[in-house]
C-alpha cells in the first residue's frame, strides 16, 4: 500500500540529499577522474594532452612498495583491532543493561575530542620526555628513554587507538543481538569451550566481523594523518603520498590517479564483501544476527565525529 | 539397587549471586527409564534443577549423581544428558541435518555413520524429506521435532525436556505429548521434563515433583499427586480443588470410624475420614482439608437425616450428618456461576460473601436425573468424609494460579 503510494508520487524528499551527493560525491570523483588523466606540463600548468600514463606510473616498483607497506598497516592494524574488541564486544554483550550503557559510553567518548587534537596527545604520551618514559624512568626500569613514536610503534599505537571503536561498535551490535542460549545448547550437545566458539559463536557473529573490519581496513589503508603525526619522516604510506603528490609535487593528475586506485580499492573492497553476503544469504536463507545494517554506529544509538 | 537409579540429588542447593536460594536442599532420585516431571509455577527452580543436572549449572552444595557416580564437576559436554531448550536454540546457521549432526560432529564420529544415524532419527518423527531446510522455514512443530531428535541421536543417558511444548498452540502440543510419550516408551531413554502445564505432567510422567519456592512438595506418580496431595499447594497446583483449613482434632465418625474433625474459619466445622498411611496431626495444628470438584454431589433439599435447624444454620454451617450410614459434609450456598463443559458442568456456590465459594463438578448424565440448577438460588454441597483429604497447610509463598 505504502510502496505502491510512494511509487506513483514523486519522490520529493530525497531531492536534498540527492543534490548532496552530486554536488559533493559525483562531481568531485569525476573532476578526480578527469584530472587523472591528464598532465602536469613542464612549468606546473596542467595540460589537456589525454593519456593513462599517470595509471601506469602508479606501478612502478616505489609506489608499489609504498601501496604493500599500506595493505600490511591496514592488515595488522585490523587484526589487531580484531584481536582487542572481539572480548570487549562480549563482555559488553553479556553485561546488564545498565552497564551495557555505561560500556558503550566509554567507548565513544573519547570520539568528542578533536582527531587531530586526540593524535597529538599521544605524541605527548609516547614522545621521549613523555608519560611513558618518565614513569618508567623514576621507576628505574630504564635509563635511557624508549623511542615510541616517530617510528612504525608510534603509527601503530595511534592506528589501533583511533580504530579500535569502529571494530568494537559493529562487534558490539552483533553479539548483542546473539541468543546466548545457543552456547548452552553447544555444550549441552557435547562441544568443547573451543568447538563453541568455532562451530556457533564466530560464524553467527561474522556480520559483526566482517562489518568492523571493512570499518578499519578500507580508512586505515588510506591513512595520511598518523603515519605523517606520529610516524615521523622515514615512513611512505599511500595516505601520505597523495598528499605529497598534491601539495609538495604539486602533481595534481598524477595525484588524482592515485586517489582514483584507492576509491576503486574501497569499493571493491566492499562490493566483494556485499556479494559474498548476499551469496551466503541466498544459499542459507538465513539471516542469523540480521547482519549489521552497515550502519552500526547508528544502530548503537551513537554517532561519531572524527 | 543404586545402579537402578539413573539420577540423584542428595542434598542440593542452589544460589545465585546476592545469596537469593533458587533451590532448597533436595534430595530425590529417578529410576532408569522413567519418565519424570518437574511441575511448579514459573520461579520456583525447576529448570535450575535441569540445569543442574545438564551441567550448565553446578550445585551450591549439595551432591547430584548420575549411575551412582558423582558428577558435580563435569563439563557438560563430557556429561551423556543432553536437553531439549524450552526455545529449541536450534543453530540458525546450520540447516536441519547439520543442526541434528551438531552432537555426532563434535565427537568426531564417521560421516557415514552420521549419515545413518541422522537420517534414521530424521525418519523416525517423518522430517525426513527437510534434511536441507535452512531452521527459518520450519513451523514450531517442526522445529520442536528436530529439537527433540538433535538430542535424541547423541543417545543420552537422561533427555531433558524444558518446557518443549510451551511454544505450541493445543492441537499440536496434544499431538507432541502423544509423540513424546510413544518415543520415551520406545526408546527406554531417563526422560525428565519440566512443565508449569499440570494436565501435560500428569498425562506424561511416572512420577512427578511439585516444587514450590526451591522446594519439593510432594513427589509420587500423578495418582497419587491429585489423589493424595501432600499439601495445600499440591492440591491447588494439580487440578481445581477446594481448600479449606483450621486445627484439627480427632473424633468418631459414624459406625464407630476414627476420623478427623477440621474446625475452619467461616464453613464450620468439616469431617475426613482419618488415614492410617498419614499421621494424625498433632491436635490444634492447623491443617488443610481438601476434596475435589468432582466429589461434590448437589442437591436441592437436604440429605435425608437431616434436622431442618441444623441444616440451616447461620451461613449454611454443616453438621456431622449420617445418611446411609456415611458422615458427610453439607453446605449451603447460593449458585453464583455455571460453567458448561460438554460432559460436565462446573458450578460455584457462594457460601458468604467473605469467603470464597465452593466449586463443584457435575456430571452431565442424564438431563432427567439432576433438575436443571438456577442462578440465584441455594442448593446443598454434599460430599463424604472419606472424599475429604488431610493435607499440610503450605504456607502460601507462591502465586497460586486461580
Amino acid at each position: 500500500m505504502t510502496s505502491k503510494q510512494s511509487r506513483r508520487r514523486p519522490p520529493l524528499l530525497i531531492l536534498p540529499s540527492l543534490a548532496w551527493f552530486i554536488v559533493f560525491l559525483i562531481i568531485p570523483i569525476g573532476i578526480v577522474l578527469l584530472y587523472s588523466i591528464r598532465h602536469k606540463g613542464a612549468y606546473g600548468q596542467i595540460d589537456w594532452h589525454l593519456s593513462l600514463d599517470n595509471y601506469r606510473r602508479a606501478f612502478e616498483p616505489i609506489y608499489l612498495l609504498i601501496v604493500v607497506r599500506s595493505l600490511w598497516l591496514a592488515a595488522y592494524t585490523t587484526a589487531i583491532c580484531l584481536a582487542l574488541s572481539y572480548p570487549l564486544a562480549y563482555f559488553m554483550a553479556r553485561s546488564s543493561d545498565s552497564a551495557k550503557k555505561i560500556l558503550l559510553a566509554l567507548v565513544i567518548i573519547p570520539f568528542w575530542t578533536n582527531f587531530v587534537i586526540r593524535v597529538y596527545s599521544l605524541k605527548l604520551v609516547l614522545g621521549e620526555n613523555g608519560t611513558i618514559n618518565t614513569i618508567l624512568m623514576k621507576l628505574q626500569l630504564i635509563t635511557v628513554p624508549l623511542q615510541l613514536v616517530d617510528n612504525q610503534f608510534g603509527v601503530s599505537i595511534g592506528m589501533v587507538y583511533n580504530y579500535l571503536p569502529f571494530m568494537v561498535l559493529p562487534m558490539y551490535v552483533a553479539l548483542d543481538k546473539f541468543d546466548f542460549t545457543l552456547m548452552d545448547a553447544a555444550y549441552d550437545l557435547g562441544a568443547t569451550k573451543t568447538q563453541t566458539i568455532l562451530r556457533v559463536l564466530l560464524p553467527l557473529s561474522l556480520p559483526g566481523i566482517v562489518t568492523g573490519s571493512l570499518f578499519v581496513f578500507i580508512p586505515a589503508f588510506g591513512e595520511f594523518v598518523i603515519p605523517d603525526l606520529l610516524g615521523g619522516s622515514q615512513s611512505m604510506y599511500v595516505g601520505t603520498l597523495i598528499t605529497e603528490t598534491f601539495l609538495k609535487s604539486r602533481d595534481g593528475p598524477f595525484g588524482s590517479a592515485l586517489s582514483s586506485f584507492l576509491v576503486l580499492f574501497a569499493m571493491g573492497a566492499f562490493m566483494f564483501v556485499l556479494s559474498r553476503q548476499a551469496a551466503a544469504d541466498e544459499t542459507q536463507r538465513l539471516r542469523p544476527l540480521e547482519g549489521p545494517a552497515l550502519t552500526p554506529a547508528a544502530d548503537a544509538g551513537v554517532s561519531l565525529h572524527v | 539397587m543404586s545402579d537402578q537409579l539413573e539420577l540423584e540429588f542428595e542434598h542440593v542447593t542452589k544460589m545465585f549471586t546476592g545469596d537469593r536460594v533458587v533451590v532448597k536442599n533436595l534430595s530425590f532420585s529417578v529410576k532408569k527409564g522413567e519418565f519424570f516431571s518437574f511441575l511448579g509455577p514459573s520461579g520456583c527452580g525447576k529448570t535450575t534443577c535441569l540445569r543442574m543436572v545438564s551441567g550448565l549449572e553446578r550445585p551450591t552444595s549439595g551432591l547430584v549423581r548420575m549411575s551412582g557416580k558423582v558428577v558435580n564437576d563435569i563439563h557438560p559436554h563430557k556429561r551423556n544428558v543432553h536437553t531439549v531448550f524450552q526455545k529449541y536454540a536450534l543453530f540458525p546457521h546450520l540447516n536441519v541435518f547439520e543442526n541434528v549432526a551438531f552432537g555426532l560432529r563434535m565427537k568426531k564420529r564417521p560421516a557415514a555413520e552420521i549419515k545413518e544415524r541422522v537420517d534414521r532419527m530424521l525418519r523416525m518423527v517423518s522430517m525426513q524429506d527437510y534434511t536441507r531446510r535452512s531452521i527459518q522455514q520450519l513451523s514450531g512443530g517442526e522445529q520442536q521435532r528436530v529439537a527433540l531428535v538433535r538430542a535424541l541421536v547423541n543417545e543420552p543417558a537422561i533427555l531433558l525436556l524444558d518446557e518443549p511444548l510451551a511454544a505450541l498452540d493445543l492441537k499440536l502440543r496434544e499431538q507432541m505429548q502423544r509423540e513424546l510419550s510413544a518415543l520415551q516408551k520406545q526408546l527406554g531413554t531417563t526422560f525428565i521434563f519440566v512443565t508449569h502445564d499440570q494436565g501435560e505432567a500428569l498425562t506424561l510422567s511416572d512420577r512427578v515433583a511439585i516444587m514450590n519456592a526451591g522446594n519439593i512438595e510432594q513427589i509420587g506418580t500423578p495418582t497419587e499427586v491429585y489423589e493424595q496431595p501432600a499439601t495445600t499447594f499440591v492440591a491447588r497446583f494439580v487440578g481445581t480443588t477446594n481448600v479449606f483449613s483450621g486445627p484439627a482434632s480427632q473424633t468418631n465418625l459414624s459406625g464407630g470410624m476414627p476420623g478427623v474433625a477440621v474446625a475452619t474459619d467461616g464453613f464450620g466445622t468439616l469431617f475426613a475420614k482419618l488415614d492410617e498411611a498419614r499421621p494424625l496431626p498433632a491436635a490444634g495444628d492447623s491443617v488443610g482439608l481438601v476434596v475435589r470438584p468432582e466429589k461434590i454431589r448437589i442437591r436441592v433439599t437436604a440429605p435425608a437425616a437431616t434436622s431442618p435447624s441444623s441444616a440451616h444454620a447461620a451461613n449454611g454451617a454443616p453438621e456431622a450428618q449420617t445418611p446411609g450410614g456415611h458422615t458427610v459434609n453439607v453446605l449451603r450456598g447460593t449458585l453464583i456461576e455455571r460453567i458448561y463443559f460438554g460432559p460436565t458442568t462446573q458450578i460455584k456456590l457462594q457460601i458468604s460473601d467473605r469467603l470464597p465459594p465452593i466449586i463443584a463438578l457435575v456430571a452431565n448424565q442424564t438431563a432427567t436425573k439432576m433438575p436443571s440448577l438456577k442462578m440465584g438460588e441455594r442448593y446443598y454441597a454434599v460430599w463424604d468424609a472419606a472424599d475429604s483429604i488431610l493435607v499440610a497447610s503450605s504456607p502460601a509463598t507462591a502465586p497460586l494460579p486461580a
